[in-house]
């Protein structure tokens, strides 16, 4: 029971990484306890997104979970934390399709979260504040204006659509974009040293 | 800039709700925001949480945190697990560490022997022999001391038999028979022939007294090995009895 704690607390220190090959190579459920355990608010406010009734959404979650125990082992997955959403999404949309009751996400966000599949290592990129400058003045005005006002005048979402004009929507989509446009260039940066 | 590119920790109920309610200090706003621009988990769950602001999420959140914590999947339960058992591990780990503390101590006495046991080289043992003038030529003693000077104590040992068997009252050569023996695994059989040199040839008493208590020390009969060291270490010559001294303070 004292070493059960003990691992349990050690636990909440793995990467999500880790933890997703510890159950895959043992089987062992607390590795998938813990790491569902970090995003099941999250997953539990998709699924009222979607379902609208509380306890329909918990058993959705219980759904999820208990499918994710199952098919997590025969799945490749780079990052877990950006895979879960696009599985979540999927699984509400079967239920509702199941009831009849069809939902279509606009198409814009379903291309995003996919999008967002093809992740970054969960590491600290090693650059600097050249590399940094060099692959901001490579992004779009938008973007590179958008990042600039949000990473170096530490404007937020809204203050950075009062300061440019653009809708807020669009602020955030040239902030995601941008900084993720802005991450492929280091890593190209990166890559080229 | 490491906000840029830097890992960051998804986001509490707590925080998605200060956020919706704009109750966060500048610092964690930044923070959330930079977030959100990287994880659409947490993008999707604010949505639902600014389109339904349900304030009663805890109590959820804490029946499906119990729940999935009693979870235990039937095909994962039937499942051989590779886990560690850390019980067992430990009873190893116990098993392993008393099984070499045994063995250290069951081999302490070679390991103290093997750090004082030198053999006196054939050459001086020719050089006896020649100067005492006799059984030069014997071919069983030339071939021990053959044997000895090229460290097969065993075959030295099987030599020096045959030609004591022909020349018991040699008793240097016995000395040097028994330092073959015990040197080539034959420690009782040494014991005998050292005793016999010790009680028969005062002149060398000492020599074949110190290696008697190390053909003892290497049959682990530490009360005898004891018994000569303490003799030795009173009455002998300087050199046996100072290394008696010390081998008797090593195995204290």
């Amino acid at each position: 029971m004292f070493i059960r704690g003990i691992r349990q607390q050690a636990l909440k220190d793995w990467t999500d990484e880790r933890l997703v090959e510890a159950f895959c190579d043992t089987g062992d459920q607390q590795y998938f306890t813990e790491l569902f355990g970090r995003y099941t608010m999250q997953v539990f406010l998709i699924c009222k997104q979607y379902l609208s009734d509380r306890e329909d959404s918990r058993e959705m979650v219980m759904r999820i979970f208990s499918k994710l125990l199952e098919i997590l082992p025969g799945t490749e997955i780079r990052n877990f934390r950006n895979w879960l959403p696009v599985v979540v999404q999927r699984e509400c949309l079967n239920h509702l399709r199941k009831q009849g009751r069809f939902v279509s996400l606009p198409e814009q966000e379903a291309l995003l979260w996919l999008e967002e599949v093809e992740e970054y290592p969960a590491t600290e990129m090693p650059i600097g504040e050249a590399e940094i400058i060099l692959a901001l003045s490579q992004l779009d005005e938008a973007q590179r204006v958008c990042l600039n006002l949000f990473f170096f005048k530490k404007m937020s979402y809204q203050q950075v659509s009062g300061q440019t004009g653009f809708p807020l929507n669009e602020v955030k989509s040239y902030l995601q974009n941008g900084k993720r446009q802005l991450k492929k260039q280091l890593l190209n940066l990166i890559a080229a040293k | 800039m490491k906000e840029l590119t830097a890992h960051t920790a998804c986001l509490s109920l707590e925080e998605i709700q200060n956020y919706a309610k704009d109750r966060l200090d500048e610092a964690t706003r930044f923070r959330v925001e930079n977030h959100l621009l990287d994880c659409a988990l947490c993008r999707a769950a604010l949505d639902s949480y600014l389109a339904n602001r349900d304030e009663t999420l805890g109590a959820d959140l804490a029946l499906l945190q119990q729940q999935i914590g009693q979870y235990k999947h039937p095909k994962l339960a039937a499942m051989p697990k590779k886990r560690i058992n850390y019980v067992a591990a430990a009873a190893v780990l116990l098993v392993l560490t008393a099984a070499a503390a045994a063995y250290w101590q069951h081999t302490r006495y070679d390991r103290l022997y093997a750090s004082v046991f030198s053999a006196p080289k054939a050459s001086e043992v020719i050089a006896m022999r020649g100067e005492n003038g006799v059984q030069e030529a014997d071919p069983d003693l030339l071939q021990a001391l053959d044997w000895y000077e090229a460290g097969d104590f065993a075959a030295a040992s099987q030599s020096f038999d045959r030609y004591l068997q022909r020349q018991p009252g040699d008793f240097q050569a016995g000395l040097y028979a028994g330092i073959a023996s015990l040197n080539g695994g034959y420690p009782e059989k040494a014991a005998e022939q050292l005793t016999a040199v010790s009680i028969n040839d005062p002149k060398l008493f000492d020599e074949a007294n110190w290696y008697l208590a190390l053909a003892f020390l290497k049959q682990k009969k530490l009360p005898d090995a004891k018994a000569i060291l303490e003799n030795l270490a009173q009455r002998a010559e300087p050199v046996f009895a100072g290394k008696a001294k010390e081998l008797l303070e090593r195995l204290e």
